[in-house]
């Protein structure tokens, strides 16, 4: 399967070692993967091009996690959009609806779980 | 002299002594001499002698005439003269004179004695009548039969007689002529005439056993007076005579008394106070030996019954990390203390914390006599202080729980995820070398084909594994995953050394660290949210409580990063920390860009329980303990703030924090 028929995934988060981690995790799913440190650049990537999935930290220093989410949603409503958060109950609830999230994943996750998101996600499943 | 007198002079026996005159002066001045027994005239001129003698008579010494021959008309002229016997110069002259002259010196004498012994008494007369009389006690003479036979002007004094006192009942005038009849009342009725009741049983009871008590019997008497107030005498009496005369004195004694009961009273409320009083209550003596101490005292230094007396206080002061107690101080220079802390070491050996006030006790002339001191166990105060020190702690690292949760769940989501990609990378890694061994084997065995084969397996397995990347992703997970492991070990560290509690005593601090260290924490745990601005001076060690001032510097940090949140959620929050040496203090100013603090506030903030926050989001005591840890290092907390702009706090600690601890102490 050639890169450009895979589906894009982009990872956003403030700590490097987790998005390391991640793309580790994911290194044999069939998808691109590319990440950003922080909201501000996850906007600017995805205004380059199109990504089938983003799963964002929640805490990060600037724009949060359901900020983002909630932008891309406006700007980009065909791409899906999963939290990765330790404290997801804790986000106020309206916040969390205006993402309109595909889901939320805890913190830490589980590579199983986070593999079987991303592929009901990007449509692969 | 005649011979013949010398001869009767003789024959006197007893040697006697002889005077001349050979005139009227010469006799005139020795008679003055009151040793002289008498004066013989041996044949002098009558005529002559008759003045003279009359001087001489009146209390003077005999005169005894020697007469010529038997003349009697001579010896009429002589005792006309007023000679006391006259002796004829006859022949039995030496027979007759010393048989006269003895007598005439026999009689002198004893009239002389008797003279003198009348005297006397008439002196000793008048002196006891003036004593009576002057005398502060009461003094009667009572009769067998109770009546009173004389008294003194302070008996009058004391017991008026009834028909002076006021209107006189019948019965008082019954008892009045009772008293005047000489025999027969019975006591006590008797002599309620005159004095109180419980005076007359008591004296009737003396007289009953008067026979047997010789010496002075002393009582003393309640007497309920006449207008109802108490009166107290003091009653001595004592048998006279035979015949039941009795003397009976009475001293008021009520205002001694009334004094010596108000001592009794008074030492004992001070007893009772100082035995009870908890606080520990000490006298020492110049020399630091102890005096007295009372039961709190005896407690603390573990003595009892007065046992400690005379022991040294040096047995129980100077721990290491003093140069003196404040006890010592003030026995050795008279220096005073209000409330000053210092260390005690019980019988058991432990130290405890305690506050001492101390004085001198000073002289009429103002010179010291030793020191009291006042002292309590602050053992409990102390721990209850720490105690609410350690919540105040603890529930400044509450409000930092979620960043730390957050800080360690990165790290803890990173491991975790490695660590389950390193499981699948060693499975990988088992199948390679598991084609590997089998690769081996076949080159053992040497049969090509089987080689061959094995080695394309080995080959096909590294590239479904992708052996290259395994190789070197496995360490890089492994670093990662280490340095995770690592930043959650410094989390956990700040907060264990943030959370620990003080060291009892004062450790050379260094300022900038413990601000230092505090922001990491604040840092580490709010890295999203805060950065810290830091400027800082080359600063002197100071003796102080570190673990204290951090948590003064944490509350100051995270109320400024709360303040800034508060102010624009979405900046990344910087904090200005700036510390410098100002005269005598260390400044420490920590400032923000939140929303300030509105005026009305800024005079309670450092009220204890005051707080803006939601209920539940704090506990109302931050700068509440900020203050009193600041205080307690003899420093001083300031705020400026502007709503909408900003607050500084401002935290001066004097470089010698010894100087302002004790005023301080005083005040816990």
């Amino acid at each position: 399967m050639s890169d450009s028929c895979r589906p894009r995934i982009l990872l956003v988060d403030d700590e490097p070692r987790v998005l390391s981690a991640l793309r580790r995790g994911l290194r044999r799913e069939p998808v691109e993967i590319e990440s950003a440190g922080s909201g501000e650049e996850a906007l600017e990537l995805l205004g380059k091009g199109h990504f089938a999935l983003v799963i964002s930290d929640q805490k990060m220093p600037g724009m949060s996690g359901v900020e983002l989410l909630a932008k891309v949603r406006r700007d980009w409503p065909s791409t899906a959009r999963v939290l990765l958060s330790g404290w997801s109950s804790e986000i106020p609830e309206d916040e969390v609806g205006a993402a309109g999230l595909f889901a939320t994943l805890p913190k830490p996750w589980d590579d199983t779980e986070i593999r079987d998101t991303i592929r009901r996600a990007a449509g692969l499943a | 002299m005649a011979v013949e007198t010398t001869a009767a002079l003789a024959r006197l026996g007893d040697p006697v002594e002889l005077l001349r005159a050979e005139s009227a002066n010469d006799l005139a001045l020795l008679v003055e001499d009151p040793s002289i027994d008498l004066v013989l005239l041996d044949r002098v001129n009558l005529a002559g002698a008759v003045d003279l003698l009359a001087a001489l008579r009146a209390g003077g010494p005999p005169s005894v005439f020697v007469v010529e021959g038997d003349s009697d008309q001579e010896a009429l002229d002589a005792f006309r003269a007023g000679a006391a016997d006259c002796v004829h110069f006859g022949p039995e002259y030496e027979h007759v004179l010393p048989v006269v002259l003895l007598e005439q010196v026999r009689r002198w004498r004893t009239e002389r004695q008797q003279r003198l012994t009348e005297r006397t008494i008439a002196r000793l007369e008048e002196l006891n009548s003036a004593i009576v009389a002057e005398m502060p006690a009461g003094l009667a003479v009572v009769d067998a039969g109770g009546l009173i036979v004389a008294t003194n002007p302070e008996f009058d004094r004391l017991f008026p007689p009834r028909s002076l006192n006021g209107s006189p009942n019948p019965e008082d005038i019954a008892a009045e002529l009772l008293g005047e009849t000489p025999r027969g009342a019975l006591v006590p009725e008797f002599l309620e005439a005159r004095i109180p009741h419980q005076l007359a049983v008591a004296l009737s009871r003396g007289q009953a056993d008067r026979h047997t008590a010789q010496a002075h019997r002393v009582e003393l008497v309640r007497v309920r007076g006449p207008l109802g107030e108490n009166r107290a005498y003091e009653l001595r009496h004592r048998g006279l005579d035979e015949q039941g005369l009795e003397l009976l004195l009475v001293s008021d004694v009520t205002e001694s008394e009334w004094l010596s009961e108000r001592l009794d009273t008074l030492q004992r409320d001070h007893r009772d106070i100082i035995d009870n009083i908890n606080s520990a209550l000490l006298v020492v003596d110049l020399a630091g030996r102890i005096t007295f101490a009372n039961p709190a005292a005896e407690q603390i230094l573990g003595g009892q019954g007065g046992d400690l007396g005379g022991r040294d206080i040096g047995d129980w002061f100077g721990h290491p990390s003093e140069a003196s107690s404040p006890i010592e101080e003030c026995v050795e220079r008279g220096v005073r203390s209000r409330g000053a802390e210092t260390l005690l070491q019980r019988v058991d050996g432990h130290w405890i914390p305690i506050g001492v006030s101390c004085s001198p006790r000073l002289d009429a002339d103002g010179r010291s006599q030793g020191v009291v001191a006042v002292f309590q166990d602050l053992s409990e105060i102390k721990q209850l202080e720490e105690q609410v020190r350690q919540t105040e702690k603890m529930a400044s690292i509450g409000q930092l729980a979620a960043g730390v949760a957050h800080e360690v769940n990165n790290p803890m989501g990173f491991i975790h995820a490695n660590l389950h990609q390193m499981s699948e990378y060693l499975t990988d890694l088992e199948r390679y070398f598991e084609a590997s061994s089998r690769l081996q084997q076949a080159i053992t065995e040497g049969d090509l084909e089987v080689i061959r084969a094995a080695s394309a397996d080995v080959s096909g397995v590294g590239r479904e594994i992708d052996l290259e990347y395994v190789r070197s992703d496995f360490a890089k997970a492994l670093l990662e995953s280490g340095e995770g492991a690592e930043r959650i070990r410094h989390i956990v560290k700040d907060l264990r050394d943030f959370s620990r509690p003080d060291m009892p005593a004062r450790t050379p601090t260094d300022i900038n660290k413990a601000i230092d260290s505090t922001a990491n924490i604040v840092h580490s745990m709010m890295k999203h949210t805060v950065h810290v601005e830091k400027d800082y001076a080359e600063l002197p060690k100071i003796d102080a409580y570190p673990m204290q001032l951090k948590q003064v510097f944490m509350n100051l940090l995270v109320n400024a990063q709360q303040a800034i949140e508060a102010q624009d959620e979405s900046s990344t929050v910087v904090i200005r920390v700036e510390t410098a040496v100002q005269e005598e203090d260390i400044v420490i100013r920590i400032s923000d860009t939140g929303i300030g603090i509105p005026e009305a506030d800024r005079g309670r903030i450092f009220e204890p329980f005051f707080t803006t926050k939601p209920v539940g989001a704090g506990t109302g005591l931050g700068l509440s303990t900020c203050f009193s840890i600041i205080e307690r290092h003899g420093g001083r907390i300031l705020v400026e703030s502007e709503p909408g702009t900003g607050t500084m706090f401002e935290v001066r600690l004097p470089l010698d924090i010894s100087k302002g601890e004790d005023d301080v102490d005083a005040a816990l």
